[in-house]
């Protein structure tokens, strides 16, 4: 999936048409590292949403140690959505669809000796980076938003 | 209780029974799983482990969790999944019916790791993922064509 979207980023009919967001937390630096140049970074509880009229990026996080929910929605048309969540430098999940994507991370799982152990620690910082594109293959929208977790 | 050691054929194994009961209960939505190794995505020091199993239902991937046991595993993946047929569909499911097609309920999955994976109708056990047709047909029940 990373190298679908190097591959289509590298591509002569590549056009930004929009970056989601307002801020420069919700753009994906080309070439740069999702979420990398953002100096300031919201608390994803009890939920950060990032909205204006190209689209709507949200995390929800109820509290210290609670699942996650995320969710993309662009509004520019577009016919794939590809998306990837991370939790720090982790992937944690990723999609390639063709509606708008959204998803939840539980608080728990157990490890290998069956202990029950956070998916995530505090201070971690939850991020979302995707791209929508066309039925060509050209990209529409890139949409990013990250957050920390308590 | 879980035997912590973990070979190429163990994990063969258990992910091959995590396929069959996750085929056995979304076997109705069209939905597929397979599973692949990538140590990329465990983002911990081992090459093949357990860690290293990522489940992929079409366009979506996300790790398996297996190193916590098939039963989470089991959880796991349908959890998500059920995510994904709700999302293509863009109706809860399962969504339960009784003979005369009366509403009874829909089946969710635990937001935490159970000792046995199993779908829930109003927060009490239904049946262990894997035997959802099954159990429903057992019931008297019927899962409402999607």
């Amino acid at each position: 999936m990373r190298d679908l979207v190097a591959q289509r980023k590298s591509a002569h009919v590549v056009a930004i048409v929009a970056l989601l967001g307002l801020t420069p937390k919700a753009c994906v630096p080309a070439g740069g590292t999702p979420g990398s140049h953002s100096q300031t970074i919201h608390s994803c509880s009890p939920s950060y949403t990032d909205e204006n009229k190209l689209g709507r990026l949200s995390v929800q996080q109820k509290g210290p140690g609670t699942s996650i929910q995320w969710g993309a929605y662009p509004k520019l048309p577009a016919e794939k959505y590809i998306v990837g969540i991370y939790i720090g430098d982790q992937k944690i999940d990723g999609k390639n669809q063709s509606y708008a994507p959204h998803g939840s991370l539980p608080a728990r799982v157990r490890d290998k000796r069956g202990r029950s152990v956070r998916t995530y620690k505090t201070g971690q910082v939850f991020k979302l980076a995707g791209t929508s594109y066309d039925a060509n293959g050209g990209v529409v929208q890139k949409f990013f938003i990250k957050c920390r977790l308590v | 209780m879980l035997v912590e050691t973990w070979t190429e054929d163990r994990i063969a194994s258990a992910t091959q029974f995590v396929a069959e009961r996750i085929s056995a209960d979304f076997v109705e939505t069209g939905l597929t799983i397979e599973f692949r190794i990538d140590p990329q995505w465990s983002g911990v020091d081992v090459s093949r482990g357990p860690e290293s199993v990522v489940a992929v239902r079409g366009g979506h991937e996300f790790p398996l969790h297996l190193e916590g046991g098939t039963e989470q595993a089991c959880w796991y993946a349908a959890y998500q999944m059920q995510d994904d047929v709700m999302g293509e569909h863009g109706r809860p499911w399962p969504e339960l019916v009784d003979n005369s097609g009366g509403y009874v309920g829909v089946l969710s999955l635990p937001g935490e790791p159970p000792q046995i994976a199993a779908w829930e109708l109003a927060g009490q056990p239904f049946c262990a993922v894997g035997h959802l047709q099954r159990a429903c047909a057992a019931a008297g029940l019927k899962i409402k064509s999607l």
